[in-house]
């Protein structure tokens, strides 16, 4: 009875020990994930809007075409207020990142401001 | 007789155990080596990735900048968007003594320019220096010109 209890203390033991080595395994593995760099994302979606903004096509109406032209060539969907690139889900897919920057520009005058979303659909 | 035979039994239980804890021991260590390394150039790796990137987006906003065009005209006709980039400063006869140069100073081994402009995406040709070694890093960056959408590509390796 004695020697069973002995016994049952050295396996609890090695399973805590197994445990332990199994935790360890376990916090290492965020380890192997990479992370990814939104920066060429990020530069391309600000280009979007610092062209949309001088280009004057939130105002003369050729939003439209410049988010198509846009989608067309990097492959990157945008949106902004009503208009979106042409093919493009009207929202991100589940899972990928969506950037948004906000943006003053001159409209009559007055200082308005528009918000440009940028994501992949693929 | 019985006694005996069940301390043989106890002992053969312990150097089972011992030889499989020095087993699980070893295996440990040369697991946990292992995913160190793997881990280790896995980082490796993505901070390589990062930093090529990190330098094809400067040299697209240094591309930029300098092919911006400084002065504007009278509109419509003249007139010229802010930050627009003048045609003639993206072509290669302008732009390839300019890569030779950062290639030949070390800054990458090998660079790449094109742009498409327009919705028909018309190629300007592409501007080349050095010689690929292994992968290119490319970025894409958006601007206009002569009013038009313009894509420009740029690759370092």
């Amino acid at each position: 009875m004695k020697r069973h209890t002995r016994m049952g203390f050295l396996m609890s033991l090695e399973a805590a020990f197994a445990l332990t080595l199994l935790l360890i395994a376990g916090t290492a593995l965020p380890a192997f994930s990479q992370p990814k760099n939104n920066a060429p994302d990020f530069f391309l979606c600000s280009d979007a809007t610092l062209l949309l903004v001088k280009s004057g096509a939130f105002t003369d109406g050729s939003l439209q075409t410049r988010l198509d032209d846009m989608h067309s060539m990097s492959g990157m969907c945008f949106s902004s207020g009503a208009a979106l690139s042409s093919g493009c889900s009207s929202t991100a897919p589940a899972g990928k990142d969506s950037l948004a920057i906000t943006v003053p520009y001159y409209s009559g005058g007055t200082v308005s401001k528009a918000a440009v979303f940028c994501w992949r659909d693929n | 007789m019985h006694k005996e035979n069940k301390n043989k039994r106890t002992r053969a239980f312990f150097s089972i155990d011992a030889s499989f804890a020095i087993v699980v021991v070893v295996l440990s260590f040369a697991m946990f080596s292992l995913l160190s390394s793997s881990a280790a150039s896995f980082a490796a790796e993505g901070a390589k990735d990062v930093s090529k990137t990190n330098i094809a987006l400067r040299l697209s906003s240094y591309i930029l900048n300098d092919a911006a065009v400084k002065s504007g005209g009278d509109p419509p006709d003249n007139y010229v968007f802010p930050g627009e980039i003048d045609e003639n400063k993206i072509q290669p006869a302008f732009m390839q003594p300019m890569l030779s140069d950062a290639v030949s100073q070390g800054k990458f081994h090998f660079a790449k320019v094109s742009v498409k402009r327009g919705a028909a995406a018309i190629p300007i040709p592409p501007s080349v220096a050095g010689q690929q070694t292994g992968e290119a890093y490319c970025v894409q960056r958006l601007a206009l010109i002569s009013k038009q959408t313009a894509l420009l590509e740029v690759c370092v390796s």
